[in-house]
């Protein structure tokens, strides 16, 4: 599987700093996923539901009140005023 | 020579209790400190991410980043403590926001000192509910942030900027300012190449949703910094503090053992002048 440099910060800290085959968040316009290789673009998220696909099949949810998603060339940055792990 | 033993003794007394203060608040601040630099510290990605997009978003032609008339009042953000008693802190903030604001700039002041010290001032100040820096939390910051993008639209401000505290080092800190809007391209890069990227759906909504957690997010970090600054800053002076007080203690208990030792000598060269008589 192909992966991409994935970090996740809120305010208070980082959240997420590694590889990631894929991430699901709720956009502004609806639910959209990124995986490695995705064109670079920006967009705003809504509340919802975060899931990051992580390299050793493991699927992590967790709950992201709106921010903001980057895509770059060499990496995809969540931004979010709010962003918990589920069972943290 | 008794009043004077007993004006010294006065004197040790209140400077003691000078020194109980400020070496209290001197221990205050040293437990402090730590949470808040490491609250800094993990705040400074997502204030630096943040600025980075921003500053790419504003190449986007939006209401956002198209540069406002100057006869509008700016919106001024200024971050200064809860407390006295930290050297020049709050000073610093205040002179050099006095030195950047024009005459009908408005304000919007968080931490106890500034909004004390705006209420005095003949400046429009857009709320006074910010009274404290210490419990400054995002939810807060959002509330700010909202309230300020609505006057953004409405049109009533012409820019927003952020006065706050730089945390250099627990010795240094200095006052800076943060351009927020109109977004602008940090310094004059024009050399590099500008990367195309999508917005989706398109920029104007992007930054529309954007642009309050951008506020946010900014303020927060720097809410978080000039926080850490001011307790090193109050670190510093009341250890200096303590220590002048230490200086005089020495003093004064040296002038005061001279005061009484003369005083006793006085006396056993009265007694024996007496038995002599």
């Amino acid at each position: 599987m192909n992966t991409f440099k994935l970090q996740i910060a809120a305010p208070d800290g980082m959240r997420y700093d590694g590889e990631a085959v894929q991430i699901s968040v709720r956009g502004i316009e609806g639910e959209l996923a990124v995986l490695a290789g995705h064109i670079p673009f920006v967009t705003a998220l809504k509340s919802g539901e975060c899931r990051v696909y992580t390299e050793d099949n493991i699927i992590r949810r967790a709950s992201c009140s709106g921010g903001m998603l980057m895509v770059s060339k060499d990496c995809v940055r969540l931004l979010s005023s709010d962003f918990t792990w589920e069972k943290e | 020579m008794g009043a004077n033993i007993k004006a010294i003794r006065a004197r040790i007394k209140s400077v003691e209790s000078t020194r109980h203060i400020t070496k209290a608040m001197e221990l205050v601040a040293s437990s402090k400190i730590k949470r808040a630099t490491a609250k800094m510290e993990q705040s400074r990605f997502y204030r630096s991410v943040m600025l980075d997009a921003f500053a790419d978003l504003s190449s986007a032609k939006t209401m956002y980043s198209k540069a406002r008339d100057a006869s509008l009042p700016v919106l001024y953000i200024i971050v200064a403590g809860d407390r006295g008693l930290a050297g020049g802190y709050n000073n610093n903030i205040f002179r050099s926001s006095a030195v950047m604001m024009k005459e009908n700039d408005i304000v919007l002041p968080v931490g106890k000192r500034a909004v004390d010290y705006y209420s005095g001032k003949k400046r429009t100040v857009v709320t006074k509910e910010f009274t404290s820096c210490e419990d400054m939390t995002s939810d807060g910051c959002s509330r700010a942030a909202y309230l300020i993008r609505d006057m953004y639209d409405r049109g009533e401000i012409g820019g927003v900027r952020l006065i706050s505290t730089e945390f250099v080092s627990m010795l240094t800190q200095n006052p800076n300012m943060t351009h927020l809007l109109p977004l602008q391209k940090e310094g004059a890069d024009e050399t590099k190449p500008s990367v195309s990227v999508e917005y989706e759906p398109s920029a104007e909504a992007v930054l529309a949703a954007l642009i309050p957690e951008y506020i946010a997010g900014v303020l927060y970090s720097s809410v978080c910094e000039s926080f850490a600054s001011e307790l090193a800053a109050r670190r510093t002076a009341m250890d200096a503090a303590t220590k002048n007080a230490d200086e005089m203690l020495d003093n004064l208990s040296l002038k005061y053992n001279q005061a009484r030792q003369s005083a006793i000598t006085q006396e056993i060269t009265e007694i024996v002048a007496g038995a002599n008589a």
